[in-house]
Formats: structure tokens, sequence, C-alpha cells
């Protein structure tokens, strides 16, 4: 297994090379920001990351998620944020789909 | 020959909220005795007449003054300055108006003591000199305000002063404006700034973290993250 960072059209993405059934398969993401990360170490691993938020003003902000799993693998099938005054938040907001592997963002407003 | 050459009523010196100093400028050719005076009072269409006599008067150009006193803070009012020369007609400067003023600006400030429904509007006024103050509280759902809360007449010592009024009944959510305002002698009422807030327990973080499902079962989450509300 290989990992490294490149830069294209000054994005960054992580890349990693990644042995899924015996053959070699490339998983590459565009990350923002660049982060430091542990990527799946094994078969059939999935990771999800909290990776702040942009665009607050008073009343909003878009909080910003990332999916890591290689290609190949089942996609998620909902993505989303829990949010709240505490750590026990309470609020939720999501969407529903098919989704890959990537960065997503949600909008929310202070309730 | 001698003759006036201008006459030019002046804006008001040490202007306050009960006394002023009437100021009129008048230009002569040749050394001469200028009869002068000023109109003055709260209506324009009924001044009073201030003569002041008549006094040797250099080449050129001199400035006369004349303190009055009784003034309310607040009212408006008009001067005019007038000169003349022995055997010949009066020459007028412009009629000119101005407001006698305290100082007395209020100060709409932030809301407090917030909740869901309800919410402390507060203001603030600085008085020069003791006196009696009107405090009213204008707000609404638009800039138009609308609604008033009237907090009656209370005595203000020289100083800093503070208003406050809770708001109950708000809708959540909603926006309202306020504005604190004060009424002074005269009738004449002075206003802060509008400002708004949200009708709601003021937010200035939120936690959160992310997930994700796969397969509609297995559940994956990020750490947890904060945002600071600007």
């Amino acid at each position: 297994m290989k990992t490294g960072f490149i830069n294209a059209n000054a994005k960054q993405y992580v890349k990693k090379r990644y042995s899924y059934h015996g053959t070699e398969k490339d998983c590459l993401l565009q990350i923002d920001p660049p982060p430091v990360i542990d990527l799946p170490l094994g078969e059939g691993d999935y990771i999800v990351l909290t990776f702040g938020s942009k665009d607050v003003t008073s009343v909003s902000a878009t909080l910003i998620g990332v999916l890591i799993f290689a290609e190949g693998l089942e996609k998620f099938t909902t993505r989303g944020f829990e949010y709240g005054p505490t750590i026990d938040y309470g609020y939720d907001i999501h969407e529903d789909g098919e989704f890959s592997a990537g960065n997503y963002y949600l909008r929310i407003l202070v309730v | 020959m001698a003759s006036i050459v201008s006459v030019t009523t002046e804006q008001p010196i040490n202007l306050t909220g009960t006394s002023m100093t009437m100021s009129g400028r008048v230009c002569v050719s040749y050394n001469s005795m200028v009869y002068k005076g000023f109109y003055f009072g709260s209506d324009p269409s009924n001044l009073h007449n201030y003569t002041r006599g008549k006094s040797f008067t250099p080449t050129g150009c001199s400035n006369f003054h004349w303190g009055i006193y009784t003034l309310n803070d607040g009212s408006k009012y008009y001067c005019q300055f007038w000169a003349k020369l022995s055997g010949s007609d009066r020459k007028y400067g412009d009629l000119i108006s101005f407001i006698a003023d305290e100082g007395l600006n209020p100060i709409t400030l932030e809301v407090s003591s917030q909740t869901e429904n309800s919410a402390k509007l507060n203001g603030s006024y600085i008085t020069v000199r003791d006196r009696m103050i009107k405090r009213y509280f204008f707000w609404g759902i638009t800039k138009e305000l609308g609604r008033q809360v009237s907090l009656g007449e209370v005595y203000s010592p020289t100083g800093d002063h503070s208003s406050s009024t809770v708001l109950s009944g708000l809708v959540h959510n909603q926006v309202y404006f306020y504005q604190f305002a004060v009424k002074l002698g005269g009738g004449i009422i002075r206003y802060g700034e509008v400002l708004s807030f949200i009708a709601r327990v003021p937010v200035t973080s939120y936690h959160f973290r992310a997930y994700g499902i796969v397969g509609g079962e297995k559940v994956y989450y990020g750490e947890d993250n904060i945002v600071e509300f600007e």
C-alpha cells in the first residue's frame, strides 16, 4: 500500500494505492483543507472526517465533511452532520443518494 | 461718503441647551457710527428686536455679539442681524435658524436577556444638567417600527443614564427592529439608531460532526468540531 500527496490545479488531493481482491487500485480524493489523516488500512474500511466550516455568518455556516473509501466498495447512501449547542448535538442535516469518496458541504442555519 | 458695505448674520456661538450668543458682522467703507441690533425668537413671523444702540465702527469689518440665556433645549430659534448708519435705512443679514442643543443624544444598545420569545431592550443617554427626561422604545418587525413602549418621565441628574424594557410574546426566530428615544423640553424627540435582533436564545457556537451511512445501516462518524458564529 502506498500513500502520498499530489497537487493538481491548486487543489489538494490525497492518493492511495489500494489492494482490492488482489487487484491494485488507486483512490484519489480531493481534500479541502489539506489533511493530516490516517487513511483506511484494510479492505472494506471507510472513514468520515469532519473538516471544519466556511462562509460563517452570525446565523449560518457551511459545514465540510469528507468521505474516504477505495473505489469499488459500496458507496455511502447518506452523508450529513449532527450539530447543536453541545456535543449532544440535537440537530441533523443530511442528504440521501449514492455518494462517492470526497468532500461534501451542507449549509446550516442557527436554530 | 461712508456707507455700509455688507451686513452678515453669523452662526450663533457658545450654543447650549439654554443659552447662546448671537453674532453679526458689518463692514463699512469709512469710520462711522453704526446702529445695530438683532431680531430673535422662535416664531419667524414674530421676532423680537434686540437693539444694541450705536457704536463707533472703524473702516472695515467688525463683529457684534449679544448673549441670550432663556432658550429651551431642543427648540428651534431664528436670528437676524441688522445695521444702519444715522439717517439711513437698516440693512439686514440673512435670517438663520438653529436648535438649542444640550448634546443629549440617546444611544440604542444591544438587547440582552434573550429567550425564544422575549428580549430586554436597552438604551442610554447623558445629561449635562439635572432635568426631567421622557424615554421611549419604538419597535416592530420592520424598520418602520410602528409600536412603542413609553417609560415615562424620570428625573435625570447630570451624568450617564440607562433605560430598558422587556418585550415578551415575541415570535421565535422573527427579526425585530427597535430604537431608543428621549423627549426633551419643547417636545423635541431625539432618536438613537435602529437596531435589530432575532427572537431566540443567542447562539455563539455549534458543535458538529460529519457522518455517513453505508448500506443503510453502518454509520461512520467524524470527530467533533466547533463553528463560532460571527
